[in-house]
């Protein structure tokens, strides 16, 4: 690597720097004040051990469950997807990758739509026995929580167990057996171990995802559940007590650094080359019965688990079943675009003074903004740590903490600093585009930094010796290596906007909701208007997420993956 | 001993094995030779038992194995890429198919010793397998698939990852171990150098076929067909001219320079290309008019771009089918 001047690096790392510790260093200390000058100030008995207790007792014990769940399903469907060839084995794997790229809202709507009391479900038992109430209650409960973090997670272990596992040297299994251990020896002696790392690093990715989860638990979970988040976030907004929300804060920070940096321990590969295969696919088809028999139960079991919210969710978009106008007790039930078509329309009544494309008009400014200011900063910020050498390498954390710190963390920073002078000026929405830079900051420059280490300094310098001067360097040499990484930064930073829930619900102003916090207001009011609009903006919410990724996918260069 | 009767095997819709058959004599080495993607390793893990073939039996004294499951049939198998298991040390490597015998600690522990000493290895016991350099893995691959005392050793082209000098020097070393051991073996490789310098018989595939089996003396006299000669570099190859699916095998040491006495049909004339030194006599290459190359073994220098005769003796030749 050349070394740059050092005004220049320093220059580099001002920007970002900066912009980190105005909008996110700041506001976290904040908090940290707050919670230790308030406590210090009101003294101890202020504080109830039961306030942390319960949310934190909860937390933990849902994101265990969960993650249990999730690699009961989540390990076999990886051998599923790494050892067997099947007919729709490609899509079928596409569609188990899906939930984990939509939007919490989105799941948390998919769900409604399947076993809520205006869901599929509910539609069709009622209409098989004539009931005139929905029978399941199967949503407000923890199961309905559970159900959703594995549909989310699942997909986690799939692809990074299913990855290791498809790329594990299939001789050393047959070795073990042609050295007399029966195939489960061979499986527990050689498979296993060599399988460990990416398990454990999976899981433990899995339990941080349940354990931060927001939207999922404050949607499908109802009043009486109450993790980490969904406490900040009542504690901050509806009993104004930022305290104790920061002091959730400040555990939920510690939590989430701590499995952070475990997930990076057990990141690290361990075996070199020497576990992985350097031909052989390793996919066949199911030979005997037991196989197949293995076979179509995780097909059936991954399809009702990972397909049907999905698909329940674009169909009851396009599905009335309602009492007609005026004539109460007939039901209109039937195909309908009627829910697309109001999205455009401002009803009176209705409990917004903006129609619903007001939000996706509001989110789609956001996630430009979003979009250039994380390209930006994360493109300053790689080439920041790219040139600084083995000093990068100690900054390069600073940017990467804001992975640690959930969004409803930055909100609630943000409602701390900015809360008494912006709220007033009706001057929030700013800080939303902010808010979702920080989140995709650290995956923007982790897109970027690998490609930008990919180029070969002789490139620069060979433009340079034909008398480029380093701007013009940049433009013809980096820009056009770094183009694909670029795009998919663009793409990315988008699609985070569009999805993103925790900060928005801080900061979104009455008048001006994004696309997620328009969707979680619609859903639980009653009427099936506002209930078809919600499902018609998470069906379009998702199509564009799932487009994004897809283009996201096509775009990386392969090797690079999300995990 | 072993014996191999029809295997049948398609890969990806074509046939790969095409009811391959041979059998094996107690003591006896093998060598399975072929050109890459002939089949060979597919047919070794086929006898391992870890992969099933479409159609075909494999026969162990007799008794059909079909039904054996590959961790009962007693086969020790050596892989291309030696798979160590990377988690394991080298003792641990060594040891491992003695304990899924279930064997005593202490004996376990002697025969690795042993094992280990055999290939002057001891002091590496307890090092991570990860760290050995090529041959190395492939001395500890050997031990590893030896210890556990098989009824049957197959080793898949168990040099083919190792440089050249490597390579010549393990022929000599796995030859004296592979005689040593006293196990019938099966040796796959697509370098006719090693076969030659290992195997007892050879047998040699093509297209999913047996085209030849015999010892290399037998194999080197009388090649099955115009394949089997070019396959083993046993010397030039020109086509009949009355009959194209007859060629006829001309070897380099029987070729002369200049006019021949009496007639023969093998009279050239051509371009010398290039003219080497090979240790007791020069390697002459001859570009016909015709476009033919033509190797010739001859104790006289040539100067290459120059013209040149050449001719071979009716009776020196063999007449092959294409």
């Amino acid at each position: 690597m050349q070394k740059r001047p050092s005004w220049q690096v320093v220059l580099l790392w001002a920007i970002p720097l900066a912009f980190l510790a105005v909008f996110f260093y700041q506001p976290l200390v904040a908090i940290f004040r707050l919670v230790f000058s308030e406590r210090f100030r009101q003294g101890w008995q202020l504080f109830r051990w039961t306030q942390v207790s319960k949310p934190l007792g909860f937390t933990l014990y849902q994101a265990t469950l969960s993650t249990l769940l999730t690699l009961i399903l989540g390990l076999p469907a990886a051998w599923l997807f790494a050892r067997f060839q099947f007919k729709g084995r490609k899509i079928l794997r596409t569609m188990t990758i899906i939930p984990f790229i939509l939007p919490t809202v989105v799941v948390a709507t998919a769900f409604n739509t399947l076993l809520g009391s205006r869901g599929w479900l509910n539609l069709g038992l009622m209409s098989l026995f004539d009931l005139s109430s929905p029978p399941l209650r199967v949503l407000n409960s923890m199961g309905a929580i559970l159900l959703a973090h594995v549909f989310y997670n699942t997909s986690i272990i799939i692809r990074m167990v299913g990855s290791s596992l498809a790329r594990l040297n299939q001789n050393l299994p047959a070795a073990a057996q042609s050295l007399g251990a029966s195939p489960w020896k061979a499986f527990k002696e050689v498979t296993l171990p060599l399988l460990m790392p990416s398990i454990l690093s999976a899981t433990l990715m899995v339990f941080l995802f349940d354990f931060t989860s927001f939207g999922v638990v404050l949607m499908l979970g109802g009043p009486q559940f109450s993790t980490l988040e969904v406490e900040i976030y009542n504690q901050a907004m509806s009993r104004f007590n930022l305290p104790v929300a920061g002091l959730l804060s400040i555990i939920q920070l510690i939590f989430t650094l701590l499995l952070s940096a475990l997930i990076n321990r057990t990141n690290q590969p361990r075996y070199g080359k020497a576990a992985i295969a350097s031909e052989r696919s390793g996919l066949r088809k199911a030979k005997n019965a037991w196989e197949k028999a293995f076979v179509i139960f995780m097909i059936v079991t991954l399809l009702l688990l990972m397909v049907t919210p999905v698909l329940s969710l674009v169909t009851r978009s396009f599905f009335t079943f309602e009492a007609a106008r005026g004539e109460r007790g007939e039901l209109q039930t039937g195909f309908t675009l009627r829910y697309y078509r109001e999205l455009f329309f401002n009803r009176e009544g209705s409990l917004f003074y903006v129609p619903p494309i007001a939000a996706i008009r509001n989110s789609i400014s956001y996630a430009s903004i979003t979009m250039l200011l994380a390209t930006v900063l994360g493109l300053l910020a790689a080439y920041a740590i790219h040139y600084s050498g083995a000093s990068g390498r100690f900054l390069e954390p600073l940017f990467m903490l804001p992975l640690g710190a959930s969004s409803v963390t930055l909100g609630l920073g943000f409602l701390i600093v900015f809360g008494s002078s912006l709220l007033t000026q009706g001057r929030f929405q700013a800080l939303i585009p902010i808010a979702h830079a920080l989140v995709a900051l650290p995956l923007v420059t982790r897109t970027i930094l690998p490609a930008l280490r990919g180029i070969p300094e002789n490139l620069r310098l060979a433009a340079k010796n034909m008398g480029a001067n380093p701007l013009r360097v940049f433009r013809e040499v980096d820009l056009p290596i770094l183009f694909r990484a670029i795009a998919v930064s663009l793409l990315f930073s988008f699609t985070i906007s569009l999805g993103e829930f925790g900060a928005s619900s801080f900061l979104s102003n009455v008048a001006m909701p994004t696309i997620p916090v328009a969707i979680y207001r619609y859903i639980s009011q009653p009427g099936a208007l506002n209930y078809g609009q919600a499902l018609a903006m998470s069906s379009l919410l998702m199509l564009v997420c799932v487009l994004g990724s897809l283009l996201i996918e096509h775009l990386r260069l392969p090797g690079e993956e999300m995990f | 001993m072993l014996s191999v009767r029809d295997i049948y095997k398609s890969y990806e819709g074509k046939p790969l094995l095409n009811g391959v058959s041979f059998d094996l004599q107690a003591g006896e080495i093998i060598c399975l030779l072929g050109a890459s993607g002939s089949g060979k390793s597919t047919l070794l893990r086929i006898i391992a038992g870890l992969e099933d073939a479409e159609s075909g039996a494999v026969y162990w004294q007799g008794e059909d194995l079909a039904h054996t499951p590959p961790h009962k049939r007693g086969f020790g198998l050596m892989f291309q890429d030696y798979a160590l298991f990377p988690h394991r040390t080298v003792y641990e490597n060594v040891a491992f198919g003695l304990r899924t015998q279930k064997r005593p600690a202490d004996e376990i522990d002697a025969i690795v010793s042993q094992r280990l000493q055999s290939i002057r290895m001891e002091s590496f016991a307890n090092r991570p397998v990860t760290e050995l350099s090529g041959g190395e893995q492939q001395r500890v691959a050997l031990a590893r698939a030896l210890a556990p005392n098989p009824r049957l050793l197959m080793l898949d082209e168990p040099l083919g990852a190792l440089d050249h000098n490597l390579r010549n020097q393990l022929t000599n070393e796995l030859r004296y171990m592979l005689r040593e051991s006293h196990k019938p073996v099966i040796y796959v490789t697509h370098d006719r150098q090693e076969a030659f310098g290992l195997a007892d018989r050879l047998v040699i595939l093509n297209h999913g076929l047996v085209v030849q089996e015999g010892s290399p003396q037998e194999l080197f006299e009388n090649p099955a067909d115009a394949w089997v000669a070019q396959f083993l570099g046993l010397g030039n190859l020109v086509e009949d001219e009355q009959d194209p699916s007859n060629s006829w095998l001309l070897r380099p040491h029987d070729g002369h320079l200049g006019e021949s006495p009496q007639a023969t049909r093998f009279q050239f004339k051509g371009e010398i290309l290039d003219c080497v030194y090979m240790g007791e006599s020069y390697q002459l290459k001859l570009k016909t008019p015709e476009e033919q190359i033509l190797l010739l073994e001859t104790d006289q220098q040539c100067l290459p771009d120059q013209e040149a005769s050449v001719y071979w003796t009716e009776e020196k030749t063999q007449c092959l089918k294409n």
